[in-house]
């Protein structure tokens, strides 16, 4: 029955999540990791793996909480919001189920209790939290293979979010076991891709939160800065980013967890559409508290280098663009791969 | 949150696909006039068939659908590219706000007729002097024994010229705060002092109509609501306005892109065609991405609708997604169409051009009528995001009363 509408029970996760968040992942924890040796903070990671959200919407007879990508998207989209430094995405959203998709069953649940982090690499030169990964999830001419950390050079990169950073890896295309064709994982990175996409929306409404609050108590000109009109219609395009954004990622993680045809259309939307607009909503949130907003201590800036590196992970606006159109034009099993001669990164 | 339909939704999206498939018109004549008598042939086998306004119940014509089937009805509608109803204005708007607000004698003598499209009805509220702050408007309506009499300017009014009635706000007291001295009347277009005389468009049609009062006679019959209670009611009208069909104009939207894809690769340019050419590709990519999150986002809308909620000022949020997208998309598409795009004389080519043109230049209209950009991005941020109202100039102690 048509109902985009959350149910109960992801009311409840959501409330659940953004009460844990807001005492775990305080402004405190964010600048801490920030600012720190690699961006993580390995006390959340830790406790969050305890609550079982890395294994959130993995299946309950392979130890998951056994719920689906709509949850994720509703967990994520909290994490979004409070900025929550570290690896989770990565492996809750990637890795873990692509080790399922592979079969790889005891790999996966190593990491689903939080012990082992496995990096996905799709691009050897930026792989996203490959400096915090124990092994590496490679393909190698159509092929899986997961190779340990040992077997794997691993150069640490940071970034212009500091609370998601990478590294560059090589390694020998013999390293490690073979797990499988990949095209079991194909589904695997849309799922992700839309998951990322709520995070991303969890920045915007932040974003907007923050400079709504702000807006109705400056004063200037004697008057609160949100009554001047060019500033309302600011704010009400912010909106509209958000709630299509919104739209656009739980449409996505619906889609694909159903297994609808337009399951791979979807990612790609979402992605195109929400890449483009989260700069845009977190960059105003800067300009509209002025000075303020653009100093260190405030936190507006760390959702916008955090849209900024969204954007650019698992395929870009105009990659995601071009493989909109040609899922729309062409052949399916034609267009999966991708168009345009654009790599995915 | 569950995006399926169910077994009946699909049954019943299958028996719409099939009378549409068997009974739209494919091909009506260019001609303005001749367009529309074709158009009110149409609906009127449509009603015949009951298969106007589904979702109104069955005494006054309709089916009594389910929202959602109504929904389903308007996407089928508008993938078989079926013509827009020639009394959309009547179905759209006036008919809902009879059935809110009218008596039972105006819902007997009117609906079915509007179904029919038996009697065509326009929107007389703009005014010269009255256009968003629609409050503002000035023509007076004066009790005399069981008649009002009218005089004053109407202006903007599609389908003026082809209309036999109008639903019109007339001011009935001018002594009386701005938005409590306003009623909702209905007008005869025949009656003795009407005049509507067609302005001619940016497209070059004329699709609206200036229309002058001069001492008309209206039966006091025809008010609808209470006398001076007006405002409220065109209120109602303004949010089927704003609400109405967003699934549906998802999909015309999105056939207007397939369109595009199939010029574009008709369309030479730096020696391959337009769709092979990156840079077209890219927008291409960016305007279908769009429309389909919006129609993502119309789902989110009626799901709410569907489970309770009601169309809320949230509906500005989708009037400006739909028309600035529209605009935006129409000017993308003539850069990539390039000269050939601007041609109007007939069978210029391989592609349509004049659909094209006439495209562009009508998608400037969307962020102006039911209600500006401008006006819109007021109502999300005062009554959406509670951010302070804007200093007024008219007066200090009425509610907002923008269109
Ligand atoms: C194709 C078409 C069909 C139409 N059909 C009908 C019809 O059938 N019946 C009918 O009654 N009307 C109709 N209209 C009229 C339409 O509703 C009005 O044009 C519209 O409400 C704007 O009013 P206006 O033209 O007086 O412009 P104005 O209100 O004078 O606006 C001029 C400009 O000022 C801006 N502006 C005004 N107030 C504000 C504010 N408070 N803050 C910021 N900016 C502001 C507007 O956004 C606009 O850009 C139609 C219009 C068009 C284009």
């Amino acid at each position: 029955m048509m109902d985009f509408r959350p149910n109960e029970d992801q009311i409840q996760l959501q409330k659940a999540a953004a009460d844990f968040l807001s005492k775990e992942s305080t402004k405190e924890v964010v600048f801490a990791a920030f600012d720190g040796q690699d961006g993580d903070s390995p006390e959340l990671y830790k406790k969050m793996a305890d609550l079982g959200w890395l294994a959130l919407a993995v299946p309950e007879d392979k130890g998951g909480l056994g719920m689906g990508l709509v949850e994720q998207a509703v967990l994520l989209e909290q994490l979004g919001y409070y900025a929550a430094p570290g690896a989770f995405f990565t492996n809750a959203c990637i890795s873990i189920p692509a080790l399922l998709a592979l079969g790889a069953n005891d790999e996966a649940s190593a990491v689903l209790d939080g012990g082992k982090k496995v990096a996905f690499v799709i691009d050897p030169e930026f792989v996203i939290d490959g400096h915090l990964a124990d092994s590496f999830l490679v393909t190698v001419n159509g092929r899986v293979r997961l190779i340990g950390g040992s077997d794997v050079e691993v150069k640490p990169l940071e970034t212009i979010d500091g609370t998601r950073r990478a590294a560059s890896v090589e390694f020998s295309e013999q390293a490690g076991e073979d797990l499988g064709d990949v095209h079991a994982v194909e589904s695997v990175v849309d799922a992700a891709t839309a998951i990322l996409c709520a995070e991303m929306v969890g920045g915007m409404q932040k974003s907007l939160d923050m400079v709504l609050d702000y807006v109705k108590v400056r004063t200037q000109f004697g008057r609160p800065i949100g009554s001047f009109q060019s500033i309302k219609h600011r704010l009400a395009d912010m909106l509209l980013k958000t709630e299509a954004s919104r739209s656009a990622a739980y449409y996505a993680a619906w889609a694909n967890q159903s297994g609808a045809d337009d399951a791979a259309l979807s990612a790609s939307v979402a992605k195109a559409y929400v890449s483009d607009a989260a700069p845009w909503v977190t960059g105003q949130s800067i300009q509209l508290h002025g000075g303020i907003g653009f100093t260190w201590e405030h936190e507006a800036h760390l959702y916008f280098k955090r849209a900024t590196m969204n954007a650019a992970l698992l395929g870009d606006v105009a990659f995601h663009r071009e493989r909109a159109l040609t899922l729309t034009t062409s052949d399916r099993s034609e267009a999966a791969s991708g168009g345009g001669g654009r790599s995915r990164g | 949150m569950d995006l399926s339909w169910t077994e009946e939704d699909k049954a019943f999206r299958a028996e719409v696909r099939k009378y549409l498939e068997a009974n739209a018109p494919k091909d009506l004549p260019e001609d303005e006039t001749a367009n529309f008598e074709a158009r009110r042939q149409w609906q009127k086998k449509l009603a015949e068939d009951g298969w106007v306004a589904i979702h109104w119940p069955e005494e006054f014509g309709g089916r009594g659908a389910s929202l959602l089937q109504t929904v389903i009805y308007n996407e089928e509608y508008t993938r078989a590219r079926a013509p827009l109803l020639v009394n959309s204005l009547g179905v759209g708007l006036l008919g809902p706000t009879l059935m809110a607000h009218g008596n039972d004698e105006q819902k007997q003598r009117y609906l079915k007729k509007v179904l029919s499209a038996e009697e065509i009805w326009c929107q007389g509220f703009s005014e010269p002097n009255a256009g968003s702050d629609l409050a503002a408007i000035q023509t007076r309506a004066e009790l005399d024994g069981d008649e009002y009499v009218l005089n004053g300017q109407k202006i903007w009014t599609s389908y003026g010229k082809y209309a036999d009635w109008m639903f019109a706000l007339v001011r009935t007291d001018p002594s009386a705060p701005k938005h409590q001295g306003i009623s909702y009347l209905l007008v005869d277009m025949h009656s003795p002092g009407v005049e509507a005389r067609p302005l001619k468009e940016i497209t070059g049609d004329s699709l609206f109509a200036e229309v002058f009062f001069s001492d008309v006679r209206v039966p006091k019959a025809n008010l609808v609501g209470e006398q001076n209670d007006g405002w409220r009611i065109a209120m109602t009208t303004l949010g089927f306005e704003r609400g109405a069909g967003g699934l549906a104009q998802s999909v015309r939207l999105r056939n207007s892109v397939l369109d595009l894809i199939g010029d574009a690769q008709q369309v030479r340019r730096n020696g391959w065609t337009a769709f092979d050419d990156p840079l077209s590709r890219n927008k291409i990519g960016k305007w279908l991405v769009e429309i389909e999150v919006y129609r993502y986002t119309t789902l989110r809308a009626i799901s709410a609708l569907v489970h309770g909620g009601s169309p809320g000022p949230e509906a500005s949020i989708n009037k400006i997604f739909w028309s600035e997208w529209h605009k935006s998309f129409t000017e993308d598409a003539m850069d990539i169409l390039g000269p050939l795009g601007r041609v109007t004389t007939d069978e210029s080519g391989n592609i349509d051009s004049q659909r094209w043109v006439r495209e562009y230049l009508f998608a400037r209209a969307g962020t102006i009528y039911a209600g500006t950009s401008e006006i819109q991005r007021n109502i999300i941020a005062e009554r959406v995001l509670g951010l302070p109202k804007e200093p007024r100039g008219d007066t200090k102690t009425e509610k907002a009363g923008e269109r």
